[in-house]
């Protein structure tokens, strides 16, 4: 086509003073409530979240700066901190590779007792943490189902920071494989067949192919697992034993803390944690815009 | 109900989808807005229903300003572009749910509201879905539905967006006839939003055109047709052929060719000097072979009443023509051969 | 058709790897958890159960779910309501603080209740002089739980919500309904399975909260135990089979909610189909 001036370009608009307010925060709607229910949502977010947390950083404002380096500076505490950021981090880790493979097998194949399993991944989510505890617990120490033939091969489970870990196994792994499953599972054959059909062995098309469309996934969910983990309390306390410096979690220590009646260590370790959960939180919303890039509007 | 916008404007965020419309619309009148997406159309729809609020300008109904009424209390029926059907409910219970939400003073007995809705789905020829599920029903049979469901509370002005747009061709043109019939039977107020041109121009009484969130022309569909406003129009409602041209003493000159006195040029309010463009018709330019033409034949079509050409001048341009099509085949050019081309009537707007 | 496959000895190991981790890391701890609590035969499992203290536990823990959950449910509701169908700024800020106490340690859902309520806490002084305690009694269990339940709910009806859009409703409104008929016409038997979904995994939540509920709770026998710490301090006492039959209550607890979840998907799953 020839270009042509735009016929449409603009006789002026006419003045108007309410042209360019438009809307301030919130768009005008004919659906009804949005006061009552945006209200209620505030005053119950303030009043159950919003001013327990503030309460929380305010009291660690007032411990001033030298006295929050100290409490959370203390070997114990940073041991407490390491094992349980450390350990979250191995467990999210050794969930991203069975995850995949759990979610893998759940959608790829069909085998007899596929339905019940897939059932059971939800397991760790819905059971209660101290049920879970004591279950691993007996299950891992020295007499127990697998802990006495793992003690025949010399290794040892329950009361150990690889306690720790395997109770923060349990709780990470339905969040990798719930994030990873959809994924897998929407994840078009015709991409595997076009690869096919291009030649790629099935190697080849697994690692260039089908891991990169589910690697967002992966990362988010075990981000997910992670985060989870590391504040963990209830699984962990039975199976580690407590040790400080060796088998002691960061949230056991605030709980120990808090019955010596030191309020401030335990602020500033809970301060130290909510602001990682809150970088996590941030972190996973990146993610998660990361991870649909190349969705379709 | 006559319904009289002035001055409308409404912005989303930074955007702007209407920049200051008027429009009149008639009692009793099948009214089609017509527009490219983005053109602002389906806003002025939802203007009119209420389900938005303007930022500026008042829209009428009948005498009554209706510009801080919510949907509810506006006496219209909007039929939504993708029906939004409750999909939990039956068709019966669909088209009776304007009833039975109405306060109690005003809600008709049950037994009333039964016949009530077996008469629209009679209207509506879907009586035999009465106890269906939307998802049970196949699309021209929900877009029935929703007609029937914003029938039902007895509205002044019926309002549709993008009625046909989710259907395919042949259902579309049958449900076309089928709401041309119901309109004229029922003679209410009608609005509805489209994007195809071939549907407005076949159903509406007349049509609103509007580009870019202001209305281009208003009229009806052979006036816009055979008269476009401007060159957005010209492009919009059918096919067109763009020639560079010039005007030199009231006469328009395609490659310094003047064009025949005879042809039908309208100028648009062009001045007497200009360069600019001429749109053409592909009916409104004629071929002849003539081996010392200015164009060759590239391509001929031979489905239907029309012949369809392409021709490519030695300038390079591609070109279509329409020529009605005669009884034998003997006349029609063939690829390669060279032609001439004469223009009989078209718009020149200036550059 | 299933997508191009892998050789059956792949297949066959990657099977067999993925379902010895769920049984070792899953399956295992669950029967163990049965097998210990009938260890000692059923008339030891029922004497357990009937103990004074594992029945006012019980009794706490039904009336803090039977609190929280409510609660919880009106404010879900209410937020997938306002975020879903109107656009505002902030929105996504909003989301993120509800997702809060989901992502922070159950331990702080109980350490900030302690800093609020207790003696050394902001209204603790206050609370003294009026006599009023709150710490250590069900309440603080209450609001602790609330806490760490509160997303539950809502994060079920956000993508739900978000997913059916507003058509419906705005159709309704344009049929002249109002708000309330909106809600109960329109939207809820839209949102029902999911909601139901979501208050089956907050009851949850809510009967086996454990970490914030033990830092408030004083763990006064009797009193202020809920069953999850009932569990504790039995196991703590080594009465494994007083612990472990109250674990066991729980554990059926978490196996019918994942039954209900099932059979919620199967439901939904049906719905999806019947749409052409």
């Amino acid at each position: 086509m020839t270009s042509l001036p735009s016929p449409l370009d603009s006789p002026t608009l006419p003045p108007s003073p309410t042209y360019l307010r438009r809307w301030g925060w919130k768009r005008p709607s004919v659906l009804p409530g949005f006061g009552l229910t945006m209200g209620f949502t505030l005053f119950w977010l303030s009043l159950i979240v919003l001013i327990p947390l503030g309460g929380m950083i305010l009291k660690t404002a007032t411990l001033g700066w030298d006295a929050f380096f100290n409490a959370i500076s203390t070997p114990r505490v940073l041991a407490a901190l390491r094992l349980s950021i450390g350990g979250a981090l191995i467990a999210a880790i050794i969930n991203a590779v069975f995850g995949s493979i759990i979610a893998w097998v759940l959608v790829r194949y069909r085998f007899p007792g596929r339905r019940l399993a897939d059932a059971l991944v939800d397991i760790p989510f819905a059971l209660p943490t101290a049920v879970a505890g004591i279950a691993l617990t007996t299950l891992f120490a020295q007499n127990g189902w697998l802990g006495a033939p793992l003690d025949k091969l010399g290794i040892q489970v329950a009361y150990t920071p690889l306690g720790v870990i395997v109770a923060l196994i349990f709780v990470g792994l339905p969040f990798v494989v719930r994030t990873v499953q959809p994924v897998l599972a929407d994840l078009d054959p015709e991409i595997e067949e076009a690869a096919l059909c291009l030649r790629a062995s099935r190697w080849q098309t697994i690692r260039r192919v089908i891991l990169p469309s589910l690697f967002p996934a992966l990362v988010t969910g075990t981000a997910l697992a992670f985060a989870r983990a590391v504040g963990e309390y209830g699984s962990v306390i039975f199976i580690a034993g407590n040790l400080p410096m060796v088998s002691e979690i960061a949230p056991l220590l605030i709980v120990i803390k808090l019955e010596e009646f030191s309020y401030a260590e335990a602020t500033a370790i809970g301060t130290v944690m909510l602001s990682f959960a809150f970088l996590m939180l941030l972190a996973l919303n990146g993610l998660q815009r990361w991870s649909r890039r190349y969705e379709e509007a | 109900m006559d319904i009289t916008v002035s001055g409308l404007i409404k912005g989303f965020g930074s955007f702007t989808a209407l920049h200051g419309v008027d429009l009149d619309i008639h009692n009793g009148e099948l009214m089609a807005i017509l527009g490219p997406s983005g053109s602002g159309k389906t806003t002025l729809l939802r203007l009119l229903a209420g389900l938005e609020q303007p930022d500026a300008g008042t829209i009428r109904f009948g005498a009554k300003d209706v510009g801080g009424n919510l949907p509810g209390d506006r006496d219209v029926g909007f039929v939504f572009q993708h029906y939004a059907l409750f999909r939990h409910m039956s068709v019966f219970e669909n088209v009776a749910f304007g009833l039975r939400v109405r306060p109690r003073k005003t809600r008709p007995p049950e037994a009333e509201i039964r016949k009530r809705v077996n008469d629209l789905l009679n209207l509506v020829q879907v009586d035999w879905l009465t106890n269906r599920y939307p998802s049970q029903l196949s699309g021209g049979q929900r877009q029935r539905v929703a007609l029937a469901r914003a029938l039902a509370i007895e509205p002044q002005v019926l309002l549709l967006d993008e009625p046909f747009g989710a259907l395919d061709a042949k259902v579309r043109r049958e449900l076309r006839r089928w709401l041309r019939d119901l309109h004229r039977r029922l003679g209410m107020t009608t609005v509805f939003v489209t994007h195809d041109q071939e549907e407005a121009l076949d159903l509406a009484d007349r049509v609103v055109v509007m580009g870019q969130g202001r209305v281009e022309q208003i009229g009806a569909p052979q006036e816009l047709y055979d008269a476009p406003a401007n060159a957005f129009v010209y492009r919009f409602l059918g096919e067109t052929n763009e020639l560079q041209a010039s005007l030199h003493a009231g006469r328009v000159r395609v490659q310094n060719a003047p064009i025949a006195e005879a042809a039908r040029i309208d100028l648009s309010g062009a001045i007497k000097e200009a360069d600019g463009t001429l749109f053409v018709r592909p009916h409104l330019l004629a071929l002849t072979p003539d081996p010392t033409g200015v164009a060759t034949v590239t391509h001929v079509s031979l489905v239907g009443a029309m012949l369809r050409v392409e021709v490519e001048t030695h300038d390079g341009q591609n070109l279509h023509v329409e020529i009605p099509r005669g009884p034998s085949i003997d006349l029609v050019p063939r690829p390669g051969e060279r032609v001439s081309l004469m223009v009989r009537g078209g718009l020149f707007v200036a550059a | 058709m299933m997508p191009p496959t892998e050789p059956r000895w792949v297949r066959y190991t990657l099977i067999t790897v993925a379902m010895l981790f769920l049984t070792g890391l899953v399956v295992l701890p669950l029967l163990l958890v049965f097998a210990e609590a009938l260890r000692q035969g059923l008339s030891a499992y029922f004497t357990a159960l009937t103990d004074p203290d594992a029945w006012a536990a019980i009794k706490l823990t039904l009336l803090t779910a039977a609190v929280a959950v409510p609660l919880n449910l009106i404010f879900g509701v209410s937020a997938a309501w306002a975020i879903t169908k109107f656009d505002f700024k902030g929105k996504s800020l909003l989301i993120t603080l509800i997702d809060l106490p989901f992502s922070v340690s159950p331990v702080i859902g109980g350490l900030i209740f302690v800093l609020l309520f207790g003696l050394q806490g902001w209204f603790g002084p206050w609370l003294r002089a009026n006599d009023i305690q709150i710490l250590f009694t069900p309440i603080a269990i209450i609001l602790a739980t609330i806490f760490v339940t509160f997303p539950f709910v809502a994060r079920e009806l956000l993508p739900l919500m978000q997913e059916q859009g507003r058509q419906e409703e705005e159709a309704a409104r344009v049929l002249g309904a109002s708000g309330w008929q909106i809600f109960r016409r329109v939207t809820l038997p839209n949102i029902r399975w999911g909601l139901l979904y979501g208050v089956l995994l907050c009851n949850a939540r809510a009967m086996g909260e454990f970490g914030a509920v033990s830092v408030v709770s004083g763990h006064i026998r009797g009193e202020t135990n809920t069953m999850p710490l009932h569990v504790e301090i039995m196991y703590n006492e080594y009465a494994f089979t007083g612990a472990f039959a109250v674990a066991s209550l729980l554990a059926l607890l978490a196996l019918v909610t994942l039954v209900a979840k099932s059979l919620l998907d199967a439901v939904l799953e049906r719905r999806e189909q019947r749409v052409p």
